[in-house]
């Protein structure tokens, strides 16, 4: 009993003091020894303590000898929390992460498939959208900055022009504006170089007021570039950085070159100015180049001119403003840039332009319909686009919701089914703090995973799209990930795997074990059934829109393919050519052709010499279907026009046998014959359209008609136009289809090319109908330029088959958009609708065996799984369907011969959604069914 | 540094016994909870290096305290499981259960 017994003396002790680490692990570990020896000594005896202590040294000893116990003492630390400590927690955090995602193959990969294509898709949708639609977000004080174009009836039915006269007007008697900015674009053909280089006229501000500077040399000189130089002769010229690798190659000594360039389309501007300087001779004018622009540089507008493919647009003039400019009425200029000085809203503008207007009104009768439009371009996209902006938009942010739904059942019941062990750790005294941060790591994992594949998704995707469509859209080829957008959906998508990870984890937290320890095996006590139904309905519905959109735009583009055309594309080339300005063509005269102008019959007879031609014709630029723009015309009876009333027309020229070659009916009278080459008699075609508005009910058949500012009646003239025929109508033929197919064919008049003005003789299509088209256009080509290589330039070769798909590429965008993301939202509702019911089975699994053993059939158990599984599936269709009606009308100007509540596009939608969400039902309904009732029952 | 991810058989019981002492976890105290389990007296240096190798892997801690007389004044080392350590306790547990349920109905005197 002494309270002092000590351990025996000797080598074992001595040993311990020398081979024990010589810290507080070792002196704690002797301490033990000492402790143990006493108490043994006491309990029992000496002998027996000493025989223990022996042995018990013997062993540390060994394990000390063998490295299992250090000798260098690890925790010298002190036990509180470091750095290092938090560091080390969250690596281990994250090994018990991945694990965990390792051991739930299904959930981990259902959410990371979920995250990625909601990642993916959302980023790479909204990327082209961006690049399409949003180019001009880096401008200085964009949100100042307008687009000013002229709206009405306008007179060549060219939308969006401003005459020149009234940019003077709108600039110079308005004061709401810092700038006010007038384009013209120009044609020119640089020495040495054949193919002719589109350039832009620009006032020099443009410039500073782009924010843009050259990458080489200079813009403009003021001091040359001056509003009172007397003739606008202005010799400087910016190239494009396009333009200067191109054609330059890239030479830095391009700047203070002096370039010649053929002033083939300068016109009018370059015939007027050769007027004014007396200049008739044909000598190339020189410029000096003065500098190179950026990469990309463009105009911020959003119409034609804006939208030029900007590798075409090859160098930049100044535009000069003489006095001669001025007084142009008929002169075009493009689409104008203005910015709003601070102190001026954008209503003090447009009042200031009204009042404009209503003078201009008063000077020119025959303009009063025009009126400027003035639009921010901020909103120009939204303007433009208008609700296809909106619709995608919403798609993009349904399909992201979708995804985060999905993840949110996924890692919810994830965490459910753990509930029963994060109430033990808790009671085993966890911190709070320590499980949630375990569980914020778990999701973390999950949607880095998740990010990491949406990241390649987004990348794969908007590399398909841009090459899926080259050339459907101005700028989509310049479609890259946007980081902004990535950003974004990746933060959002990672919240929502945060949110719905980390609140089951609060409440789990907070229960208590006893309670919880009852209901381990069976998993849950938060509700989370019911969430889940929720979550699978609000996806349903939102999966349905889309579903139905999609199909409303796939029904329609396939009505798109069957649309009537009018004509027989089938074994059709055609060639588009381009002719010179008439004063520095061979075959002009400088206002018309020559009067012994046979190229196009030349060219005919050239192609047709082709073995495999079987017939070929000339038809302009806009007579051919598919093109072609409205001009007024007057006809004689059945209208009666006012002054401000016109008709509207297409109006081309065309050979004998083109109808029969194009494959167009003749529906009545006669098409054109040799005998109306002559020029003598003005006879005209119409198509069945035409004959149906302008002499509704009558014969159209000798009935007369002429262009835009004619009173037909009496034959007098009252415009200005060089074209002064009066055409009588000798037959009727039938429609063909327009650019924009949804609209139907429109009114359409033909004349003989005997009587084609220069300016349509200028872009004329030649039609071949051949074997093989494709096989043939090589020597058709060759056989087109060999008529006459100094004149005609040939722009395009291209069957017929070809253009019509390309007319269609806008429609095909659509639905390939909404139609890919419609499939990925289709493929994440399935996986959740599967993924939640997968856990909810497994989660019944002692119920559903307690059923069976109580004799339930397994066909029962099927059934009843297989029900709760549709059910929500049902109601979110039901509010789906409901939804779209609802926004179908949005839809309308989309669509083509369907209405948004087709009922074949409903009925087929929602059979695959509930046929494919039964069979992501069946699967795991099919597993209960499988349960055995006895094994069920015993782990309970 | 590649560790197991498991739980060793010993290393859990030591654990589980940690856990059961609560703030009594002093080596003496857990080879007495295991010798009382086993049935026989257990090796002092397997314990020291189990509880040194939970230590390595961030499953146990120990604060120091101010030793006794009866330990000649030397200080003592009590130890805590550590949040992973009750991590790694669960998860056994449920492997353990989840494996038992496999073959309940083979052993004698249970089932239905």
């Amino acid at each position: 009993m002494s309270a002092a017994s000590e351990p025996p003396e000797g080598l074992l002790r001595y040993l311990l003091e020398r081979f024990l680490p010589s810290d507080l692990k070792g002196e704690a570990i002797r301490g033990d020894l000492l402790e143990e020896f006493r108490a043994l000594a006491e309990r029992s005896s000496l002998r027996k303590a000493n025989a223990w202590y022996r042995r018990q040294g013997l062993r540390i000893l060994w394990a000390v000898a063998s490295g299992r116990i250090s000798r260098v003492d690890r925790q010298a630390r002190p036990t509180r929390p470091t750095r290092a400590s938090f560091v080390d927690g969250l690596i281990q955090d994250l090994r018990l992460a991945v694990r965990l995602a390792a051991r739930t193959p299904t959930v981990t990969g259902l959410a990371v498939i979920a995250l990625a294509l909601g990642i993916g898709a959302n980023t790479a949708v909204f990327s082209v959208v961006d690049a399409v639609l949003l180019p001009n977000s880096s401008i200085p004080d964009a949100d100042r900055i307008v687009q000013l174009t002229t709206v009405g009836d306008l007179a060549d039915g060219v939308r969006g022009y401003t005459g020149a006269d009234r940019y003077f007007e709108y600039r110079d008697k308005t004061d709401a504006f810092e700038q006010l900015l007038g384009f013209q674009t120009r044609y020119f053909l640089l020495e040495g170089s054949l193919r002719p280089t589109w350039g832009l006229a620009a006032p020099a501000e443009l410039f500073d007021f782009l924010g843009v500077q050259p990458i080489l040399g200079r813009t403009f000189s003021r001091e040359e570039y001056s509003r009172e130089a007397p003739t606008g002769v202005n010799l400087e010229m910016l190239l494009t950085y396009e333009t200067w690798q191109e054609k330059f190659g890239g030479d830095s000594t391009v700047v203070g070159r002096v370039v010649h360039f053929d002033p083939l389309f300068d016109s009018p501007l370059i015939v007027a100015r050769r007027a004014a300087l007396g200049v008739e001779d044909r000598s190339w004018p020189a410029r000096t180049i003065v500098g190179v622009l950026p990469r990309g540089f463009q105009l911020p507008l959003m119409s034609r001119l804006g939208s030029l493919d900007r590798r075409s647009f090859g160098a930049v003039v100044p535009f000069s403003e003489g006095k001669w400019v001025r007084d142009q009425r008929l002169l075009h200029m493009g689409p104008i840039l203005g910015k709003l000085r601070e102190d001026s809203s954008l209503e003090q503008a447009r009042a200031q332009l009204a009042t404009v207007d209503a003078r201009l009104r008063a000077q020119h009768p025959d303009e009063a319909t025009y009126a400027a439009q003035l639009d921010p371009i901020t909103e120009l996209p939204t303007v433009h686009y208008g609700r296809a902006l909106y619709l995608l938009w919403a798609v993009i942010v349904s399909v992201l919701l979708i995804a985060c739904l999905n993840v949110a059942s996924l890692v919810l019941a994830r965490t459910a089914t753990r509930e029963g062990e994060l109430a033990i750790r808790h009671s085993l005294g966890g911190a709070r703090r320590r499980i949630i941060r375990q569980l914020v790591t778990e999701s973390v994992v999950l949607g880095a995973a998740g990010g990491a594949v949406g990241v390649l998704v987004a990348w794969a995707s908007t590399r398909a799209a841009v090459a899926l469509f080259p050339g459907s859209m101005y700028g989509l080829a310049d479609a890259s990930i946007n980081p902004s957008v990535l950003g974004s959906t990746v933060l959002l998508s990672f919240a929502t795997v945060l949110f719905f990870g980390w609140a089951p984890a609060v409440v789990a937290a907070r229960v208590n074990l006893a309670e919880r320890l009852k209901g381990i095996s069976r998993g849950l006590s938060l509700n989370a059934s019911r969430i889940f139904h929720w979550l699978v309905g609000i996806e349903v519905a939102l999966a349905l829109v889309l579903f139905l959109g999609a199909g409303l735009l796939l029904n329609s583009f396939i009505r798109l393919t069957t649309i009537e055309l009018g004509f027989d594309p089938d074994q059709i080339l055609t060639v588009s050519i381009d002719l010179p300005e008439p004063e520095v063509s061979k075959y002009g005269n400088g206002e018309g052709q020559i009067p012994e102008f046979d190229l196009h019959d030349r060219i005919m007879e050239s192609v047709e010499a082709i073995p495999g031609v079987t017939g070929s014709s000339i038809a302009t630029w806009a007579a051919f279907p598919l093109q072609g723009e409205n001009i007024r015309i007057a006809v004689e009876g059945g209208h009666r026009l006012g002054a401000d009333q016109r008709l509207l027309t297409g109006w081309g020229y065309v050979s004998p046998g083109y109808f029969g070659l194009m494959g167009i009916p003749l529906l009545a009278g006669r098409t054109f014959g040799p005998q109306d080459m002559s020029g003598q008699e003005a006879v005209a075609v119409v198509s069945a359209s035409a004959a149906r508005e302008f002499w509704p009910g009558a014969d159209p058949l000798g009935k007369r008609l002429g262009w835009g500012y004619y009173d037909v009646d009496n034959e007098v003239p009252n415009g200005g136009s060089s074209e002064s025929r009066i055409y009588t109508v000798v037959g009727v033929v039938g429609d063909v289809a327009r650019g924009n197919l949804t609209i139907g064919p429109g009114a359409r008049v033909y004349g003989p090319t005997a009587h084609i003005p220069w300016e349509d003789a200028r872009y004329a299509e030649v039609v071949v109908r051949t074997g093989d088209p494709s096989a043939m256009a090589e020597a058709v080509r060759q056989a087109v330029l060999g008529v006459d290589e100094a004149e005609i330039e040939v722009r395009r070769v291209a069957t017929m088959a070809n253009r019509f798909s390309q007319v269609r590429a806008q429609p095909r965008f659509y639905v390939f958009m909404l139609g890919s993301l419609a499939a990925v939202s289709l493929v994440l509702v399935l996986s959740g609708v599967y993924g939640v019911l997968a856990y909810t089975v497994n989660r019944r699994r002692p119920e559903l065996g307690l059923r069976m053993a109580l004799g339930a059939h397994p066909e029962s158990v099927r059934r009843m799984m297989l029900r709760q599984g549709l059910t929500p599936v049902a109601l979110g269709a039901a509010v789906g369907l409901g939804l779209t009606l609802y926004l179908g009308r949005f839809l309308t100007s989309y669509l083509y011969g369907v209405r948004p509540a087709d009922p074949l596009t409903a009925g087929v939608t929602l059979a695959l959604i509930f046929g494919l969400a039964a069979l992501a039902c069946y699967l795991p309904a099919r597993r209960a069914s499988a349960v055995d009732p006895v094994e069920a029952l015993r782990t309970e | 540094m590649a560790r197991k991810a498991t739980l060793g058989e010993f290393e859990h019981l030591v654990l589980l016994a940690a856990l059961g002492l609560r703030d009594q976890a002093y080596a003496p105290q857990i080879a007495r909870v295991l010798e009382e389990h086993a049935s026989r007296e257990m090796s002092r240096g397997t314990l020291y290096a189990a509880l040194e190798r939970l230590e390595t892997r961030g499953f146990v801690e120990w604060h120091a305290e101010v030793g006794t007389s009866e330990r000649g004044g030397n200080r003592r080392r009590r130890f805590s499981v550590t949040e992973i350590g009750t991590a790694a306790v669960v998860e056994q547990r449920q492997v353990l259960l989840g494996m038992w349920s496999r073959i309940e109905d083979l052993l004698p005197g249970e089932g239905a």
